[in-house]
């Protein structure tokens, strides 16, 4: 027995490559932050309507959904990090929660919104909800590419989960970007058109880079 | 061993410690004071307070990761006691803990790139190890009453007579090993005739140690089927006492 794991030992040794460590958590949440910035200032900066961002201190709906999204983007975006590498379990697990409450909060704001607003009729243009959702997806692609970047060269010992939380993390930071620059707050387009991005990312995503993750582990 | 000693085993890993990865900040050893080498001055000892045979594993994990094989070898053999001392704590079986062993050390090897320096040592082999006896665990769940093995194993290796080689074996069973596709006999022969644990017949096909275990599997499923299909038609030419299907623990799965 014990000789078996000294033969594994030899042949581990006798395959030693240098690696390059893992940049640390708060460097690699800082390049995000940096890409996500750099990302909502090309946005902001293209766009000829108003942005969003000008309701954000007027409008309470607009404010909570906003400021759960935050939340929910910074939590998915530690949690997934954490995913990668072992024993930071408990950043992994508290960035979960945090990041499930920051959404909560922002589809509550939302529904709070729905059911003030029920009478009002939508004055939205016809498919603004798909455009927004489109552009979230898409403006996820590079916060998610970073997260994704992370995570092959980690650890992950629950594969699953880290593909879901990269995946929420990435669509909260997308959407995060169509959040602040969309003009149109109604509650129902925020719900519709925003905060279903990371949900989505999560349905439709989750399963290939579960598989992805697996094999890299491997 | 001294500080001087290593100092100079480690020498063996120089060339790589300048490699690649040397702008990482990692210097090399020969740039060192001994004050101030990468590696332990003490070796971790019995009356060593509980933390100083963690930081002496991080600094072997360090040299290590800028590809200091003799640091590593020393890193792997001081921290096999302790996983081993882990898994057996929560698993009974000998064989199967030996298994999660190895895992564990393959996984330490393959996540190495995730260790911080600055961070404790301990709590990342830990959380490593404790997610392999869960991988473990939940491997034997979900394989639980679906693991069919055969007695042909236990035949095989009488009729090997110790040796594990292919041409000792039956008639029947060599031509239904033969008839297996390559992969599936390789991992059979590996774990069965050859005596490899999982991890080291893994480590030596270059596929992880579940993909293994998988393969292992439809490789004894496969024979299962061509034997039973020779026994229907008659077909024994061994004197052997013939396979039979039951229900067991498969070695190496718990």
């Amino acid at each position: 027995m014990t000789s078996a794991s000294d033969r594994l030992i030899s042949s581990l040794v006798k395959n030693l490559e240098p690696v390059r460590p893992l940049p640390r958590l708060r460097l690699a949440f800082a390049i995000i932050l940096a890409v996500w910035a750099t990302l909502l200032g090309v946005v902001l900066w293209a766009q000829e309507s108003e942005a969003g961002l000008r309701w954000l201190f007027s409008d309470r709906i607009y404010f909570g959904s906003f400021a759960g999204l935050v939340v929910a983007s910074i939590g998915a975006t530690c949690s997934s990090l954490a995913a990668g590498i072992p024993g930071r379990e408990r950043l992994e697990t508290s960035g979960m929660i945090v990041s499930f409450v920051g959404l909560l909060a922002a589809a509550v704001a939302c529904l709070v919104g729905m059911n003030e607003m029920a009478s009002a009729a939508s004055s939205g243009p016809h498919g603004i909800d798909g455009m927004c959702f489109r552009k979230g997806a898409l403006l996820s692609l590079l916060p998610g590419g970073v997260i994704l970047s992370f995570l092959v060269r980690g650890w992950s010992a629950h594969p699953l989960r880290a593909a879901m939380l990269a995946l929420f993390a990435s669509g909260a930071l997308g959407t995060l970007i169509v959040h602040a620059s969309c003009g149109f707050i109604e509650a129902e387009h925020l719900l519709i058109g925003h905060l279903s991005v990371p949900i989505a990312l999560i349905a439709l995503g989750s399963y290939p880079l579960f598989v992805i993750l697996r094999r890299v582990r491997r | 061993m001294c500080a001087g000693d290593r100092s100079a085993m480690s020498s063996v890993g120089q060339p790589k410690a300048r490699g690649a990865y040397g702008r990482m900040g990692a210097r090399s050893h020969a740039d060192k004071t001994p004050s101030e080498s990468i590696l332990p001055t003490d070796p971790p000892s019995n009356d060593a307070s509980p933390s100083d045979p963690e930081r002496a594993w991080s600094d072997w994990m360090r040299a290590a990761q800028v590809g200091d094989t003799e640091s590593y070898r020393e890193l792997l053999n001081a921290i096999q006691p302790r996983i081993r001392a882990i898994v057996l704590a929560r698993i009974r079986d000998a064989a199967a803990a030996e298994d999660v062993v190895q895992n564990a050390l393959l996984s330490i090897h393959r996540g190495r790139a995730t260790y911080r320096p600055e961070r404790p040592f301990g709590p990342w082999m830990r959380a490593i190890v404790r997610n392999c006896v869960i991988d473990h665990f939940r491997e034997r769940k979900r394989r639980g009453d679906r693991e069919v093995t055969l007695d042909v194993e236990e035949w095989a290796d009488d009729q090997s007579n110790g040796e594990g080689t292919e041409d000792r074996l039956a008639p029947e069973l060599a031509a239904a090993l033969e008839a297996l596709p390559a992969a599936q006999r390789e991992a059979v022969i590996l774990v069965q005739l050859q005596g490899l644990s999982v991890a080291e017949a893994a480590l030596r096909v270059g596929v992880s140690p579940g993909a293994l275990k998988v393969r292992a599997h439809r490789g004894y499923r496969a024979m299962r089927q061509s034997l039973e299909g020779t026994r229907e038609k008659g077909e024994w030419r061994s004197a052997s006492p013939r396979p039979t299907r039951e229900k067991s623990t498969s070695r190496g799965t718990g």
